[in-house]
């Protein structure tokens, strides 16, 4: 058991890392990507730029909102 | 038509320096006190294991996954653990963690192996043997991610050696800043390691989400990959994305700084001195 959770810890830190809201907003924001491919007819050029700017600016917040609460909370 | 495979290689390339650089630290504060056949032997077993982890994960995930499928599943991975990367590069640049120093580091390892007793009589030192296998591979399992996911993808564009190539190329970059540090006999502390880290964070981030996007069209009626304005070319403009959003959030990241007294990054510990 210990080794499975050694093994589960290992991939956690690999993959997700220090940042949890960081990871969880990718798959948020490649979630809206996947059902936007399903359900709408988007043009894919507008679809993968639509996306990308999602991405970048859902980075850019995770990342300045974690640093207020960790500044905060000091 | 630009090359990606070329850009793939060159963030495989410096990855593959950063972490050696990282890696070298512990094997020479491990060869320094427990003897050097213990930490050379732990340095050959874990490069045996990643070699082995490249060959078998990366053919199984070429050979049983469909093509528009792959180049999602490696894309939101590669932006996923390249904005890993960004994320901290990005604190480092705004001060708000400390910078990587690997004289420090070294320091770390040097009193962790002298605290850890007197070496066995004979034959490995299971202390010195442990610290650097483990050392090794876990910097180079994520040699070995980048590694993989560059090769699947550049393997669904139509070249199959891709994967072996990027492997090349990150083993040629870890022989010569190893070899370095065993010409000099000390830490590389001189590498410009956070810029390399900054430059890597980019180049992953902007590949994982060029790939994520183009796998969409899985989930669409046609199950083929979708295709960027420009195709490759749309590769440049999204790394001039990641770096003006990335610049834009240190900016913002000082101003935030400011307002809360301008707080000194903690110091970083030992468990911290990854990427």
């Amino acid at each position: 058991m210990n080794a499975l959770s050694a093994i589960g810890e290992f991939l956690y830190d690999f993959l997700v890392g220090d940042s949890w809201p960081l990871t969880l907003a990718m798959v948020v924001v490649l979630a809206l990507g996947v059902a936007a491919a399903r359900l709408l007819s988007a043009p894919p050029a507008v679809l993968a730029v639509l996306l990308a700017l999602a991405a970048a600016s859902a980075a850019c917040l995770t990342v300045l909102v974690e640093a207020r609460r960790g500044l905060r909370g000091r | 038509m630009l090359d990606a495979n070329v850009v793939g290689l060159v963030a495989a390339v410096i990855a593959s320096a950063v972490e050696v650089v990282e890696a070298f630290t512990i094997v020479l504060a491990m060869g320094t006190t427990r003897g050097w056949p213990s930490a050379l032997a732990g340095t050959l077993a874990a490069l045996v294991t990643l070699a082995a982890v490249t060959g078998v994960a990366g053919l199984a995930l070429q050979d049983y996954l469909n093509a528009a499928l792959l180049q999602f599943v490696v894309g939101t991975l590669l932006l996923v653990f390249g904005l890993q990367w960004l994320r901290k590069a990005m604190l480092r640049s705004a001060g708000l963690k400390a910078l990587h120093d690997e004289d420090a580091i070294f320091a770390e390892e040097l009193a962790a192996a002298r605290a850890a007793g007197s070496r066995p009589p004979g034959g490995l030192d299971p202390f010195g043997f442990v610290i650097s296998f483990k050392g090794v591979l876990l910097e180079g399992f994520e040699v070995v991610f980048i590694v993989i996911t560059f090769g699947l993808g550049a393997a669904h564009r139509g070249v199959p050696d891709a994967m072996w190539i990027a492997a090349l190329g990150a083993l040629a970059a870890a022989t010569l800043v190893a070899a370095a540090g065993m010409a000099l006999r000390r830490p590389l502390a001189m590498m410009p390691e956070n810029t390399m880290k900054y430059a890597v964070g980019l180049l992953l981030a902007s590949f994982g989400l060029f790939w994520s996007v183009e796998g969409l069209g899985y989930f669409t009626p046609a199950a083929e990959s979708l295709e960027w304005p420009g195709g490759t070319w749309a590769l440049p403009a999204i790394l001039a994305l990641w770096l003006a959003v990335s610049r834009l959030t240190v900016r913002g990241l000082g101003r935030i700084q400011a307002a809360y007294g301008g707080a000194r990054p903690a110091p970083m510990r030992p468990e911290e001195a990854g990427a």
